[in-house]
């Protein structure tokens, strides 16, 4: 049980010193702030273990220990970037269950969409992320590889077949 | 191989089936029922985790604390793996970032307000929207009104909001609290 008690100590560790920085100090980059931390926080939890914890139980409770760590700091990460910025289809069933039975006139929709313009925020965030450079009459993007956006089109492609725009 | 190694494998395998079993069920159904192939998929991982801990069990019936672990461990990081695959897969779906930097990316790396304008507004992003929660029985339109008909979306909406005003100190992207 020992993998599962210091995956659970770290992660919790990790969660509390991002907690604090938030606080502090909201980083430009956030996604890549956050990884950093939980990087660090799990180099230091090997580090702290490695000559006492793991030396006999084995290799394997490391490995244990990394695997639990990481799938939970990953699902965190991606619960981040969800509530980092809004979710068009679940701020709308909010506001849908808000107004109850009586529901909403699409003039009401439009206007909540009106108040909450979702394209131009995530082209902010791509540009504060530093992968779109705004320039005249549009926008650049920044050379680089972009593995994981491009390992997303490419699952998508396999799965669904080609992409289509909108929504 | 050492017995060692099966344990920490079984998660892994358990995603690996869902991955698969998620990816032939949306082709054999032509890209449609996107949510019900995450189901089958997550259910098939979780046949195969459970499938291999009793292997395990069977096979390697001395290495009990082991197996112990396995037992509390492997069930949770499945399902975490599941989660993070869930939202990998859903980005490609529903992500509007990962939408625009295909777009960029298809025209060389440079695009204009207006191509940008004309394949994505936020009028268009709220029809979609509409329109995926109308097919998906979550909303229905009655005598010109649009009402919440499934409120299956409501807990997750409130729980990321709960968390997104907790960490962040803030109700929306759109509104600062604070």
């Amino acid at each position: 049980m020992i993998p599962v008690f210091i995956s659970f100590v770290a992660f919790a560790c990790s969660w509390l010193i991002h907690l604090v920085i938030w606080r502090v100090q909201f980083p430009n980059s956030q996604l890549k702030a956050l990884l950093i931390i939980f990087l660090s926080t799990w180099v230091t939890a090997v580090v702290l273990s490695v000559f006492s914890v793991w030396a006999n139980p084995g290799f394997i409770h490391f490995l244990y220990f990394s695997l639990i760590y990481w799938s939970a700091a990953l699902c965190y990460v991606i619960t981040y970037s969800a509530m980092e910025g809004d979710s068009p289809t679940l701020s709308l069933a909010r506001y849908l269950h808000r107004m109850g039975d009586k529901g909403v006139l699409y003039e009401e929709i439009e206007e909540f969409f009106r108040q909450r313009p979702f394209i131009g925020a995530r082209i902010r965030a791509l540009v504060t992320d530093r992968i779109l450079i705004e320039e005249s009459g549009g926008y650049r993007l920044r050379s680089g590889k972009y593995l994981f956006f491009h390992t997303i089109l490419l699952y998508r492609r396999v799965v669904f077949g080609p992409v289509s725009s909108g929504g | 191989m050492a017995p060692e190694w099966f344990y920490l494998l079984s998660p892994i395998l358990a995603l690996v089936a869902m991955v698969v079993v998620q990816a032939v069920f949306l082709r054999l159904r032509g890209g449609e029922q996107f949510f019900a192939s995450v189901v089958a998929g997550f259910l098939a991982g979780l046949v195969v985790a459970i499938a291999m801990q009793v292997a395990l069990l069977w096979v390697f019936p001395r290495n009990l604390d082991r197996w112990v672990l396995a037992f509390v461990a492997n069930p949770a990081i499945y399902v975490m793996l599941a989660y993070c695959f869930f939202n990998f897969i859903n980005l490609g779906h529903a992500s509007i970032r990962i939408r625009i930097f295909k777009e960029c990316h298809d025209r060389g790396g440079f695009i204009t307000h207006e191509e940008l304008r004309a394949v994505y507004d936020d009028e268009r992003i709220r029809d979609v929207r509409l329109k995926r929660l109308l097919e998906g029985g979550d909303i229905v339109k009655e005598e010109g009104r649009w009402k919440l008909l499934n409120p299956r979306l409501v807990p997750v909406a409130n729980l990321v909001f709960a968390l997104k005003y907790f960490v962040l100190r803030r109700k929306s992207e759109f509104e600062k609290v604070s």
